[in-house]
């Protein structure tokens, strides 16, 4: 394997332990805070309750969020060195891009489309809150709908990506 | 499906001792407030469990902690019939005086910080006439009734965990008073609400309006707020 390729390997390692990191981080915080990641059957059965005990989602969307958020960011200060090769010479830029066609990397990639579609999505879901002063209510029923629309858009971008790595 | 009715409850309470008790088993009666399991601990089994409780009915504010996680009255918090465990931690994002006791200063220090009293007009020597029905008893009322229990304090991701935020019960209050036509330190209190430690910290988890015992709106009055601080007020 050339150089350039280990190179962005392990940088892109750096970028998912960074991630795993920052998650065990905002996790850390979220057991130290109300609600957080207790998840005890009494818990349950109360979030399977309709009703004001359904607003957690937004606590779990709030920490989903911010882990989305790391990982973009990451892996986007990755990309601009990866891109940045191009000045350098271009066929440095076509040896390290050949890895984006492989297997492992295009799931990479559906994932990181999953993580920038919940967290557009969201980042509007928290725009219009303040824009149509949406209540408790209303806000869960938009997270419901951000969370179907990362699912269904997720799942369809994600196939067109992995797709050809099966072909 | 059927409830099934627990003859005991078991029930983990968070200890400041490292040696303390931590589980008990306690044989349940109906109705059952997560109060009356504190208090058949504290007289069945261990007198040095430290709570704090007064009016036992949801007025006074001095019995949150967290049940399974989330902030609650321990007066008004009922047992259900087919409950079988209880966590009981104290309220998140405040020290810990001892067991589910917590030292509330934090939070008064920021309830103190948006003036929380009305400062009368010049000139309002008669009694104030606001209308029943009028715009701004509307947005007061449902907002007046905290018990300042610090359930919303505990519930806040952003105030739990310790970063600088006047926290929803302060904002809550400074809803309250930047609405009352009758206040001289509207201007004051937007300010103070405008700043970096603000409405704008508030990452809408809505914990505080889930949480609140008396049903009042604390991310409503945060919206509130970030409207009226560009506009001068309501
Ligand atoms: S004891 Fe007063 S509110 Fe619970």
């Amino acid at each position: 394997m050339p150089a350039i390729q280990l190179l962005f390997i392990a940088g892109l390692t750096a970028v998912l332990a960074g991630v795993v990191g920052f998650a065990a981080v905002v996790l850390a915080s979220a057991a130290r805070s109300g609600g957080g990641p207790h998840v005890t059957s009494g818990f349950l059965r109360r979030f399977a309750r309709p009703g004001r005990e359904r607003a957690e989602l937004h606590r779990w969307a709030f920490y989903l969020h911010r882990i989305t958020g790391f990982a973009i960011f990451a892996f986007l200060c990755l990309h601009i060195l990866d891109v940045s090769t191009y000045a350098l010479s271009p066929a440095l830029y076509d040896e390290l891009h050949g890895l984006y066609a492989t297997a492992p990397m295009r799931v990479f990639e559906a994932g990181l489309l999953v993580a920038i579609l919940f967290h557009t999505l969201n980042g509007l879901r928290l725009v219009a809150v303040d824009v149509a002063d949406m209540g408790i209510d209303a806000s869960r029923r938009a997270l419901v709908a951000v969370a179907a629309l990362t699912v269904v858009l997720g799942a369809a971008g994600g196939a067109v990506i992995v797709a050809p790595a099966f072909a | 499906m059927a409830e099934v009715e627990q003859a005991t409850v078991s029930v983990r309470v968070a200890r400041s001792d490292a040696g303390a008790e931590t589980t008990f088993e306690v044989e349940r009666f109906e109705p059952m407030t997560v109060l009356d399991l504190l208090l058949a601990i504290q007289r069945e089994q261990d007198l040095s469990i430290a709570f704090r409780f007064s009016c036992r009915v949801g007025m006074c504010g001095t019995c949150t902690v967290r049940v399974d996680g989330r902030a609650a009255l321990a007066c008004t918090t009922p047992v259900e019939r087919d409950v079988r465990d209880v966590r009981l931690e104290p309220m998140a994002g405040l020290p810990v005086v001892r067991d589910l006791i917590v030292d509330m200063a934090p939070f008064w220090d920021e309830w103190a910080r948006v003036t929380p009293y009305l400062v009368p007009r010049a000139g309002l020597d008669e009694p104030a006439v606001i209308e029943p029905d009028s715009e701004e008893r509307r947005r007061i009322d449902p907002s007046l009734d905290c018990i300042t229990c610090g359930a919303c304090y505990s519930s806040c991701g952003v105030s739990a965990s310790g970063r600088d935020f006047l926290g929803p019960a302060a904002l809550t209050r400074a809803m309250v008073l930047v609405a009352d036509s009758r206040d001289a330190a509207r201007d004051e209190r937007l300010r103070a609400v405008g700043q970096s430690d603000g409405v704008d910290r508030c990452r809408y988890i809505y914990g505080c309006s889930a949480v609140c015992p008396k049903g009042l709106d604390p991310a409503g009055a945060i919206r509130a707020l970030r409207r009226w601080r560009l506009g001068g007020g309501p």
